[in-house]
């Protein structure tokens, strides 16, 4: 009987995994956070092509980019989303993407970052200051405006930012925090900060450390300023003074068994249709100029953007393994 | 006639061979594509350090957390299941559960030792009982009537326990020093050597940051499983003719520290009266089961092949369980990972590995009781049936309950089983336990509630299971 039911059973995985290897279907992969953007364009996707697109989160930014780099050689995806401009060169380094070189017409030239053409613009927004304007109300604290001001006593217990080994906000953090002090002075931040830090510790990434802003465990946090007009953390406010532009791609993977159709889904991501998906579904900025933003409309402006440099691209992984080392847990 | 036998014999001996290729071809496809590095930077020297101290603390806790359990075992048979409710549940369980009931102390160096002495404690406490039950009753008559001095007769105990002691002690250390899924979920700011793998394999692209980890685990396994082979196993577990006497004193304080364990035992179920996110855990169990039926059918055939191999007297399948217990899980998984990558995300890896690296424990669980059965009588069957159809016919029939409780073993370790799912899976089909873990590390309140509930799902099911295995009647030469 037990015998039984196990062969029965192994010929449903070895059929569905001859399917994962064979089937003519496109297999999103992206981060978790943007998993109501990947949901939506899947589903589109299929319905406009007549295709079984589905979307698979995979932990934060950093960690799907590093599986993408682990699985290169046999990846049971075909196309990645939520690709951050300050991890990607990890991807072209390893030989992970296929680059078709395509143009699509209404997006600006100045929004493609990737001068080879293997990542294609999605979206973009702000990493910065943001806080709880009823809770430090409550406790009868200012809101902080500088990165200097979160090393105040006052905030002790009250801050976090998300992890940067697995997170891209995390990560988008130590390039904001290191391009604006420095890799010394920036350590010896980091370090300060570490004091501050709110009894959860450093949350896995967007969704958790929106999650821990929503239940009030993180008052101020490093993260997007897209948490000022979510309805989901309707307390929110960002602080304006200065914020870091955090911008992400998608992606055709070399070794996709469905590379063609993962173009055209590239294609797709960045028509208007595609675009019109973005405000709605990441709280994102969509890259082209026509698309549709409602939600996007309040998004507070930052008085200065730090743009990510890419001669720091070949210090990330440097960073993270520092900060994993020095600062992690928690 | 002589050179038939042989060819007979080798043709039985196939079996266990292969299964010892298929284990070990994980570790040489490490070795082949990271090379041989012994380059460790001061960070990898930490945590191995860390490592070994971590081990031997954990080892040290829980043996004296075991001892002291020991006369709540030995007077009140009904501690025992409650106490052990830790150690059966999934590790991510009970460190779930202590994170609940010691809060941010656990986050700690300590909490790690914490955490394993909780795990392990009842274990040992379980291993020194059946040593006491078996001390010969005249001797423990003839020290209570003759010896005064409460020292020395403790010295006549436990120079009789000596073996359960040493055992439990290697023991743990290796299972204390082979922890992931407790420094994993304690934050990772303090990570074993097992953990520091998965870190930088799944984290960083960079390969030669594991490269330097491989040999160094690889060692570390070696030096852990000689002494394996040479300590003597403890008295298995027979009902004394005599209960051990124990005094009031150390009684009560037994009973105290075992209502600790009742503490930890309602904290890793507590979770299940505030049910959270019921619709998303419907699929990871049904992976987990899937996996997990498969698997532990696969490991049924694989034990009768070690049988067969073991009636023709072969050792081959009792040095296959010393290796693979004391090998490094994570670097396993991740040889496993290279070996069958283009099925990486899908059951049917995951199902695959798992047969593998249960297999060996489930031998363990079948081989007393095959060892039970008269030499006489197993020469009988072997030699009018030969090994195969003696094992197939016979001897799976007298062990039918043994090998019906292996399975329901084998079937609760698969899902309980984390290190395999987090590194082969991730972005794939996932299981309860690696939903679990996910959601219990990425720090988000909401998050780590649901996490909590799946948590106790997965205890709740791993212990119906392993409760059910010892409800099945035995024969007398059961587990």
């Amino acid at each position: 009987m037990v015998f039984a039911v196990a062969a029965v059973l192994v010929a449903v995985l070895a059929l569905q995994a001859y399917q994962q290897t064979t089937e003519k279907r496109l297999v999103i992969v992206g981060p978790q956070g943007i998993s109501d953007l990947g949901k939506a364009l899947a589903q589109e996707f299929s319905k406009k092509y007549g295709v079984n697109a589905t979307f698979v989160p995979l932990g934060g930014a950093v960690e799907m980019v590093n599986e993408l780099v682990r699985n290169r050689e046999n990846p049971p995806w075909d196309v990645a989303i939520g690709i951050p401009e300050f991890y990607y060169t990890v991807l072209i380094e390893r030989d992970v993407l296929y680059c078709p070189g395509i143009k699509v017409d209404g997006v600006p030239a100045d929004e493609y970052w990737d001068p080879r053409g293997c990542v294609y613009p999605l979206d973009r927004s702000y990493i910065g200051i943001v806080y709880n304007e009823t809770a430090l109300a409550r406790l009868g604290l200012k809101p902080p405006e500088t990165l200097d001001d979160l090393l105040k006593p006052e905030y002790k217990g009250l801050f976090a930012y998300p992890n940067p080994v697995t997170s891209g906000t995390g990560l988008a953090v130590l390039s904001w925090v290191m391009s604006v002090k420095g890799e010394e002075e920036g350590w010896r931040y980091l370090r300060q900060l570490a004091g501050q830090i709110a009894k959860v510790g450093y949350p896995s990434g967007f969704t958790a450390t929106r999650n821990a802003l929503k239940r009030g465990d993180v008052v101020v946090a490093l993260s997007w300023f897209s948490h000022a007009i979510d309805p989901g953390t309707p307390h929110m406010r960002a602080a304006t003074s200065s914020a870091f532009l955090y911008r992400e791609g998608v992606a055709v993977l070399r070794n996709s068994k469905n590379r063609d159709l993962a173009v055209e889904f590239v294609k797709f991501a960045l028509s208007k249709e595609g675009q019109d998906l973005v405000d709605p579904y990441n709280y994102m900025l969509p890259v082209r100029p026509d698309a549709k933003v409602e939600n996007n409309m309040g998004l507070p402006q930052p008085r200065s953007v730090v743009v990510y440099n890419p001669a720091l691209g070949s210090k990330a992984d440097e960073w993270r393994l520092r900060w994993q080392r020095e600062m992690a847990g928690g | 006639m002589a050179e038939g036998n042989g060819r007979r014999v080798r043709r039985y001996l196939t079996p266990p061979l292969f299964f010892l290729s298929v284990f070990t071809a994980p570790y040489i496809i490490l070795l082949a594509k990271y090379g041989v590095s012994l380059q460790v930077d001061s960070y990898v020297l930490w945590v191995f350090a860390f490592t070994w101290a971590q081990a031997a603390a954990s080892a040290a806790l829980s043996l004296a957390v075991g001892l002291a359990l020991v006369p709540a075992y030995v007077r009140f048979s009904w501690v025992k299941p409650v106490a052990l409710v830790p150690f059966f549940a999934p590790a991510l369980s009970t460190v779930d559960a202590l994170i609940r009931l010691h809060g941010d102390f656990m986050y700690g160096p300590w909490g790690i030792v914490v955490a394993h002495a909780v795990y392990y404690g009842p274990y040992v406490a379980l291993v020194v009982e059946f040593n006491l039950r078996s001390i010969p009753a005249d001797l423990l008559e003839a020290a209570d009537l003759y010896v005064r001095r409460a020292a020395a007769w403790l010295r006549i105990v436990f120079a009789e326990l000596r073996p359960a002691v040493l055992y439990s002690f290697f023991t743990v250390f290796i299972f204390s020093f082979l922890s992931f899924t407790t420094p994993l979920l304690l934050g990772g700011r303090y990570p074993t050597l097992e953990l520091l793998v998965y870190i930088y394999a799944t984290s960083f692209a960079s390969t030669d940051l594991v490269a330097s980890l491989v040999l160094l685990g690889l060692l570390s396994s070696a030096v852990l499983a000689l002494p394996l082979l040479r300590i003597p196993a403890p008295p298995p577990a027979e009902p004394a003719p005599r209960t051990p006497a124990v005094g009031a004193g150390p009684t009560a304080f037994s009973l105290g520290v075992a209502l600790y364990f009742f503490a930890v035992a309602f904290y890793i179920f507590s979770p299940l009266l505030e049910p959270r996110g019921v619709d998303a855990v419907v699929q990871p169990l049904f992976n987990s089961f899937a996996v997990a039926l498969t698997a532990s059918a696969a490991v049924l055939l694989v034990v009768l092949a070690f049988l067969v191999s073991d009636s023709v007297g072969s050792r081959l399948p009792a040095l296959t369980y010393v290796v693979t217990v004391s090998l490094s899980k994570s670097l396993f998984a991740l040889g496993f990972f290279h070996m069958a990558q283009p099925l990486y995300g899908t059951l049917l890896i995951l199902m695959a590995a798992h047969s593998v690296v249960i297999a060996p424990l489930a031998y363990s669980l079948v081989k007393p009781s095959w060892e039970k059965i008269r030499i006489d009588t197993r020469e009988a069957c072997v030699l009018y049936l030969g090994p195969l159809k003696c094992v197939t016919r016979i001897i799976s029939e007298a062990l039918g309950p043994t090998l019906v409780q292996t399975w329901l073993v084998a079937l609760a370790s698969s899902l309980s089983e984390t290190t395999l799912a987090l590194m082969l899976t991730t972005g794939g089909a996932a299981t309860l336990s690696a939903e679990a873990v996910r959601l219990l590390t990425s720090r988000a309140p909401d998050l780590i509630e649901m996490g909590h509930f799946y948590s106790a799902v997965l205890a709740l099911l791993v212990l119906v299971l392993l409760a059910a295995s010892r409800l099945i009647k035995p024969r007398p030469y059961s587990i």
